[in-house]
């Protein structure tokens, strides 16, 4: 790679293993300076991987960072319905907005910018839809605050999406409408979310008889997947069928061998939603929306600014190490809600609590 | 001695056609492995056949030899392999992602889904709902290259697909790299991988 080249980081990296190296780093550079046939190195070069200078930029962006991880690994579960991206980035807004003090008010700003125009450039109004239709999300819908999220609010996504699905019935679009009122009634009057609610999609089969036709989109819109994560997970298993030192197969046969390899596993996990389990980053995320929530209604009543707390530092740093240098990546885990839920367990603290706490 | 036409004649004839000689061992067995491909992709075609708001996703790889390849994926949640397409020479246009994904899917799930037994008898009455139900994937996603962006939009313009929007897996990638040129840490990350090459 050369020193041009797109240097990423993938959000599920936490920027600990860059700091384990940094002291090579320094090592290297400070070796090569005393010997006579190394390598040049420019001075920006040495001053940017100043170990001093680095570790507090490092250490500024852990949190965000590790909070982005945890959204990713959660988005990355087989059954995670579509209404936890916006639900996810719109906790993440929140957090930005009312959390972060070591980040100054320009960078959270310019960060907040970015989420919406990313959701705007990729997303599309359905997932917004989306949001609205999952009754876990409920409070992030409070939260918003009509931001314009792109061109449009959170609202003018909605209304987008049913524009989009009823095309040009009048008679369907009603309907929906009438549906999604009721329904938006119903879950802001009822504590029906409590506990550890089942995937959105069972929600609306055991719940959804009284809005019969938004019901049956509900259940397919919250069925999709939110991310490749699947293709991107089969090429490992492409890599087990064809390798390096056995690449002679045909065609025909490794992409055979290959179906047979993967499928065969997957069909042992078909049930993903039923055994779904909302992860802990989706429960920690409305966690800090509450918090956010509570802090503005404090500050209103009192008449002073809103007030929040940063989330939490702590957590594990076991996340998948590998650098996104091209398109070809494996997913780190075999994904699966159970297995995102299995890594989240791993982690130390509740950060829900810790900010409560805070 | 082996390799010349006559004795590939020879073992072609006596192998039923499977195999041809030195170089060609690895298409020996190649029975088995259809026998098995079949009854596993009947199981396949069965679960995501049942499931009602399949997302499809397709991305590319280069392969050990290096070639690329195309897989072609349908979730239901769960993700499956339905096919395995390649450009060869082509160029990895969107119109010619499109033909390879649409020309590579199995024949049942490119047909739209009968409406009545979604609906269970009940009675909703809206024909664009049975457009809607009917359309036999609900939302593709790809990653964001921009052949990928143009591919999934076409298959909402061909009528594969209802919506598409791009992996959210990635996106949060993105704003990691925000959160870390905002901070600084991507010039020394930058850095570190340039004195390391």
């Amino acid at each position: 790679m050369s020193a041009s080249s797109r240097v990423y980081i993938w959000a599920s990296s936490p920027p600990s293993p860059f700091l384990s190296n940094l002291e090579a780093s320094c090592r290297v550079i400070a070796a090569n300076r005393h010997n006579t046939t190394g390598f040049d190195v420019p001075d920006s070069v040495f001053l940017a991987v100043d170990q001093a200078t680095s570790a507090s930029s490092a250490a500024v962006a852990a949190p965000v960072l590790r909070i982005l991880f945890r959204m990713s690994a959660s988005l990355e579960a087989d059954a995670s319905p579509l209404s936890a991206v916006v639900g996810l980035l719109s906790g993440f807004v929140v957090a930005l907005r009312t959390g972060f003090p070591e980040l100054p008010e320009s960078t959270r700003s310019y960060l907040v910018d970015r989420v919406h125009a990313r959701l705007a450039s990729f997303g599309d109004p359905h997932v917004v839809l989306a949001l609205f239709l999952n009754p876990f999300f409920a409070l992030c819908r409070h939260a918003d605050d009509g931001a314009l999220w792109g061109t449009r609010t959170l609202a003018g996504h909605r209304d987008a999406a049913i524009e989009r699905l009823a095309g040009d019935d009048v008679a369907f679009r009603n309907a929906v409408i009438g549906d999604l009122g009721g329904y938006i009634t119903h879950v802001d009057s009822a504590a029906c979310v409590d506990g550890s609610p089942p995937h959105p999609a069972t929600w609306w089969r055991l719940y959804g008889d009284s809005w019969p036709t938004l019901q049956v989109v509900a259940t397919r819109l919250l069925s999709l997947a939110c991310s490749s994560a699947g293709s991107e997970r089969s090429f490992k298993t492409l890599g087990v069928v064809l390798s390096r030192t056995c690449n002679r197969t045909h065609n025909a046969r490794v992409d055979r061998q290959w179906s047979v390899v993967f499928n065969s596993r997957q069909l042992n996990r078909v049930n993903a939603v039923a055994m779904y389990q909302r992860s802990r980053k989706e429960k920690e995320v409305v966690g800090l929306v509450r918090v956010a929530v509570a802090a503005a209604a404090a500050g209103a009543r009192a008449g002073g600014a809103p007030a929040g707390g940063a989330p939490a530092a702590e957590g594990d740093d076991d996340g998948d190490d590998y650098d996104e240098r091209d398109e070809d990546r494996g997913s780190g885990d075999e994904g699966g809600a159970l297995e995102a839920e299995y890594i989240e367990a791993g982690a130390v603290d509740g950060e829900v609590t810790i900010l409560l706490a805070d | 001695m082996f390799d010349n036409p006559r004795w590939r004649a020879f073992f072609l004839n006596i192998s039923g056609g499977r195999f041809s000689g030195p170089g060609d061992c690895r298409a020996v067995g190649g029975s088995l492995l259809q026998s098995v491909f079949d009854r596993v992709f009947a199981q396949v075609l069965a679960v995501v056949a049942a499931h009602h708001g399949r997302t499809l996703t397709c991305d590319g790889i280069t392969d050990a030899n290096p070639r690329g390849a195309y897989n072609v994926i349908a979730c239901a949640p769960v993700p499956f392999i339905m096919s395995v397409f390649r450009l060869g020479v082509s160029l990895s246009t969107a119109e010619n992602l499109l033909n390879g994904l649409v020309f590579s899917l199995p024949q049942p799930l490119t047909e739209p889904q009968p409406v009545s037994a979604l609906l269970r008898g009940r009675a909703i009455p809206s024909a664009r709902l049975d457009a809607l139900l009917g359309s036999p994937f609900w939302a593709t996603v790809t990653d964001n290259a921009s052949n990928m962006v143009l591919m999934r939009n076409k298959a909402v313009e061909s009528g594969l697909c209802i919506m598409a929007y791009g992996c959210f897996s990635h996106v949060v990638n993105l704003l990691a790299e925000d959160v870390s040129k905002q901070s600084g840490l991507h010039l020394g990350i930058k850095s570190a991988v340039t004195v390391f090459e």
